[in-house]
């Protein structure tokens, strides 16, 4: 019994360090701009939407969380996309040397991404794609391609070896035994590689900082970090902003939280 | 060392499914006791309880008349030889070995003198270098005894340690279990499914079903009087005969007979039951014979000594003597009178 | 068709199969780490128009260099404060939460919810939390500490928002290794009469070895990468004393425009990583042959 009231401390303690910061944001979004201005540490004495209308009629967010959401729905499909082919052939197609690419690709996830990101910026310039919203999608595309191809391999290979051959001996090419018979069971890691292919295209901070120079292509991390104004910082503003930051993610980890467990387990070599 | 163990209305309930229904037990000091029973029946729960490695919902656990209650397993002065092994697999053999006595904070020269002596025993000399997955299955199991022996402990309490081990291990660790049990003396609680395991083995066996004990008693007694239905049809091979009143001679209830105790005899005679053989298993020193009477099928074994059994589709009769049958209600399955 | 030619066909839908990864791979990794190698032997401002190649000069100029040795440092005390606390706080967790109880799944997946939270958002809530005089923090411990403007504070609270948002990855992969220890040896080690310590770090800890060492080798790689809260929470400051390797090449790259100079700070934490991997590794591989 005193073991229980022990590990419900505990629990209580973790959960409350884990959500606290974000619980605290919560309630400083909702309190008047002008309360929290006065004293932004106290408890509310009331409620108000005023930040979030601030938030929304004083700086383009909308635009910002379409850019945000485009990009983050455009990389995470081509990701995917490329993602799926390349694990399948690795997994299930003769390729000589597959054990090496991924060797390959796990290693090239390590590169820390201000390497990439000087050349990166100086292709776009040159390209004339600077703040565009297209020059954000093939980089997060990328980059997330390690991860969502190390994960879907996984998948592949746990398979039962037969489906692939039953499917041949039926007279499928690899493409359609891809298509018809891999792909329903391997659907669960699909899913699990396209959030976490989500939440990186959504928070990612340093490219879309160097990339993006006005609201025309600029995410919501980007925006966040430059509402601090010059002679005073906006905190009620901050937080509503981040509220509506973070919602899809909060959606995402409360509906999918087991796709995405799986996900990070199966990305770091326990799934 | 040994100690009597007694159990008193265990009752064991996990949420609302009842794994033990109030059970009662006494086990002699210095016995080997087999629980036995198909899965799923408690024997391993209730080897638990024993054990102090779970609670039991209601009832009383006794060593020597001592309440175990609040007493963890190494309190309790019991080992405890998993299924699994569970040897550490990290650790060498002889650390496996020494673990018990250095959480017990022996001193150094004793815990290495008791690691050996018992090494020495199970034949372990050699391993003791060695990590457990670099052991064939029977060393291991080998290891996990010598970790329970090397403690001296009252009682020693095994669950299933011989399930994993090929047919002619098994045969031989059993061998190896009696002995060893003449030799350290100590109370031993098995456990397993296989009833032929638990008839060669034990001094008393307990026939558990459903979470309670069916029948407590000596293997032989057990087998030549059972006191249910489940019991007889559970222990034997092949499976006692369950027949209908018509061969029981009483409304109400069924007539067990081992099969064993079936004669087959040529066609034709009064005192007995005609009948059509089905099918013969020759098993080399004995026939399983299987005869059809009047829709219920009858299991016999007959000796090799005594010449083949008559054909399949050959018409016999069987001829049970009275004292063979036992009877059983028909409805509780328990024996009558 | 044959069974030659049915391999062949295979292997070419294979290679077909697998080129748009490739390409991406090699467009958006390789391409610009060779890019960048190549920059780094150059003095590289096309603002000014100026590219000419240096050779090392670039590296030579960094190893005297105050800014980037003083930028090496602070990562390299982040990395080891944060994996060090996130390795013990994760394990808190991952015990905690070894157990099944009911909203297990709840509680899990709110431990996640700092991890998946952009960094920005993080690191500005903490920033909030942190500011001298309204600070939560301040109030609830009734202090006034300045954290964000004392360098030997600050660096504490770029720790403190890294932690915070990195523990919960290390907590689900310390649960995974947990959970893969068959429960019949902490039985048998209570049977053996070991205490709930005993246990911890006789059985369950030697066992989590090979689980600890990749959590490490994860984490310190990703934490030496750090950008997103210092940017955010003390940009680098006070005075520069805060300032991660990552930002300090950035700056070079889009606040001096010397690219050069920056490329030869990104190969330089190339290279650092690369051996810290490599050390990790061969530990992993040696643990996994022992265990």
């Amino acid at each position: 019994m005193k073991r229980a009231i022990l590990l419900g401390a505990g629990l209580f303690l973790v959960l409350a360090f884990c959500l606290g910061p974000y619980v605290w944001l919560l309630i400083t979004s909702l309190r008047p701009p002008a309360e929290v201005a006065a004293d932004p540490a106290a408890l509310p004495a009331a409620l108000s939407l005023e930040s979030f209308r601030a938030v929304f009629s004083e700086r383009p967010f909308f635009r910002i969380v379409g850019n945000s959401l485009l990009v983050a729905i455009l990389s995470t499909a081509l990701c995917l996309a490329a993602a799926t082919a390349a694990a399948f052939a690795l997994a299930r197609l003769p390729v000589p040397g597959n054990r090496a690419v991924l060797a390959l690709l796990l290693s090239v996830s390590m590169l820390p991404p201000v390497a990439s990101v000087g050349p990166v910026y100086l292709a776009a310039s040159a390209l004339g794609l600077r703040d565009t919203a297209a020059a954000l999608v093939m980089p997060y595309a990328a980059l997330s391609l390690p991860l969502a191809t190390w994960i879907l391999h996984g998948f592949f290979r746990d398979l039962p070896a037969d489906l692939h051959r039953a499917a041949k001996v039926d007279g499928c090419t690899p493409l359609q035994a891809l298509r018809k018979v891999l792909l329903p069971p391997v659907a669960p890691g699909i899913a699990a590689a396209a959030i976490l292919t989500f939440i990186f295209s959504w928070n990612e901070f340093l490219f879309a900082l160097s990339l993006t120079s006005t609201d025309r292509s600029r995410t919501v991390p980007v925006e966040i970090a430059l509402f601090a104004g010059v002679h005073e910082v906006p905190w009620g503003e901050i937080a509503a902003a981040s509220v509506v930051a973070t919602l899809p993610i909060l959606l995402v980890v409360a509906a999918l939280d087991r796709f995405l467990v799986r996900g990070l387990l199966a990305g770091s070599g326990k799934g | 060392m040994t100690t009597g163990i007694r159990l008193e209305g265990i009752t064991k309930r996990f949420g609302s499914a009842v794994a033990l229904e109030r059970v009662d037990l006494e086990i002699e000091p210095g016995s080997f006791t087999t629980l036995v029973g198909p899965s799923g029946c408690g024997k391993s729960t209730l080897l638990n309880v024993i054990a102090g490695l779970e609670e039991p919902t209601s009832g009383r656990v006794f060593f020597d008349g001592e309440p175990a209650e609040g007493k963890g397993p190494a309190e309790r002065d019991v080992a405890f030889v998993f299924q699994s092994y569970a040897l550490y697999p990290h650790l060498t053999v002889y650390e496996n070995l020494a673990f018990p006595l250095r959480m017990a904070k022996r001193p150094r020269a004793e815990i290495d003198a008791r690691v050996r002596e018992t090494a020495e025993k199970l034949e372990l000399g050699p391993l003791l270098g060695r990590k457990p997955r670099a052991l064939s299955g029977g060393q291991q199991q080998r290891v996990a005894l010598g970790r329970a022996m090397v403690r001296r402990p009252k009682a020693f309490l095994l669950d299933e340690p011989l399930s994993n081990l090929d047919a002619t291990l098994r045969l031989a660790m059993r061998a190896e279990l009696k002995r060893l049990h003449r030799e350290i003396g100590a109370t031993f609680v098995f456990v397993t499914h296989d009833q032929t395991e638990a008839m060669s083995l034990s001094d008393s066996i307990a026939v558990m079903n459903g979470g309670r004990i069916l029948q407590h008693g000596d293997p032989l007694g057990v087998w030549r009087d059972p006191d249910d239905v489940f019991v007889g049809r559970f222990i034997g091979s092949p499976p006692m005969n369950v027949l209908p009143a018509r061969f029981s001679g009483r409304e109400g209830t069924v007539a067990g007979v081992r099969p064993q105790d079936v004669r087959l005899a040529p066609p034709g005679r009064a005192d007995g039951h005609s009948g059509t053989v089905t099918l013969v298993e020759p098993l080399g020193p004995e026939f399983h014979v299987r005869v059809d009477s009047g829709g219920e099928e009858i299991v016999a074994v007959t000796a090799a000594a005594d010449g083949a059994p008559p054909e399949a589709g050959s018409a016999v009769t069987l001829v049970i003597a009275a004292g063979a049958i036992r009877l059983f209600d028909e409805k509780t399955g328990r024996r009558v009178v | 068709m044959s069974r030659a030619r049915f391999l062949e066909s295979e292997r070419r839908v294979g290679f077909l199969c697998l080129a748009p990864a490739l390409l991406a791979v090699a467009a958006f990794s390789l391409a610009p780490l060779a890019i960048v190698l190549w920059l780094s032997l150059r003095r590289h401002m096309p603002v000014f128009g100026i590219s000419r190649f240096v050779g090392l000069d670039n590296y030579a100029y960094l190893v005297s260099d105050p800014r980037f040795l003083s930028s090496l440092g602070n990562t390299a005390y982040v990395v080891l404060a944060s994996v060090a606390l996130e390795l013990v706080l994760g394990l808190l967790v991952a015990l905690l939460l070894d157990r099944s109880f009911s909203g297990r799944r709840i509680a899990r997946a709110a431990v996640l919810v700092p991890w998946a939270f952009p960094t920005v958002v993080a690191a500005s809530a903490w920033g909030f939390l942190l500011s001298p005089g309204f600070g939560v923090v301040n109030r609830v411990l009734g202090i006034d500490a300045n954290w964000l403007g004392d360098p030997w504070l600050a660096i504490h609270a770029v720790i403190l928002a890294d932690v915070w948002k990195s523990t919960p990855l290390a907590a689900l992969l310390l649960l995974a290794g947990l959970q893969v220890i068959p429960r019949d040896l902490g039985r048998a080690a209570l049977v053996d009469g070991a205490g709930a310590a005993a246990r911890f770090f006789r059985v369950t800890l030697p066992l989590l070895r090979p689980t600890i060492l990749v959590v490490v080798l994860f984490r310190s790689l990703d934490a030496f990468r750090i950008f997103d809260v210092v940017y955010v929470l003390t940009g680098g400051g006070p005075a520069n004393t805060t300032e991660s390797v990552s930002l300090y090449a950035y700056r070079l790259y889009f606040q001096t425009l010397q690219f050069g100079t920056g490329s030869a700070v990104s190969i330089a934490s190339c290279l650092v990583m690369a051996a810290w991997s490599a050390v990790m590794v061969g530990l992993l591989s040696t643990s996994r042959r022992g265990a």
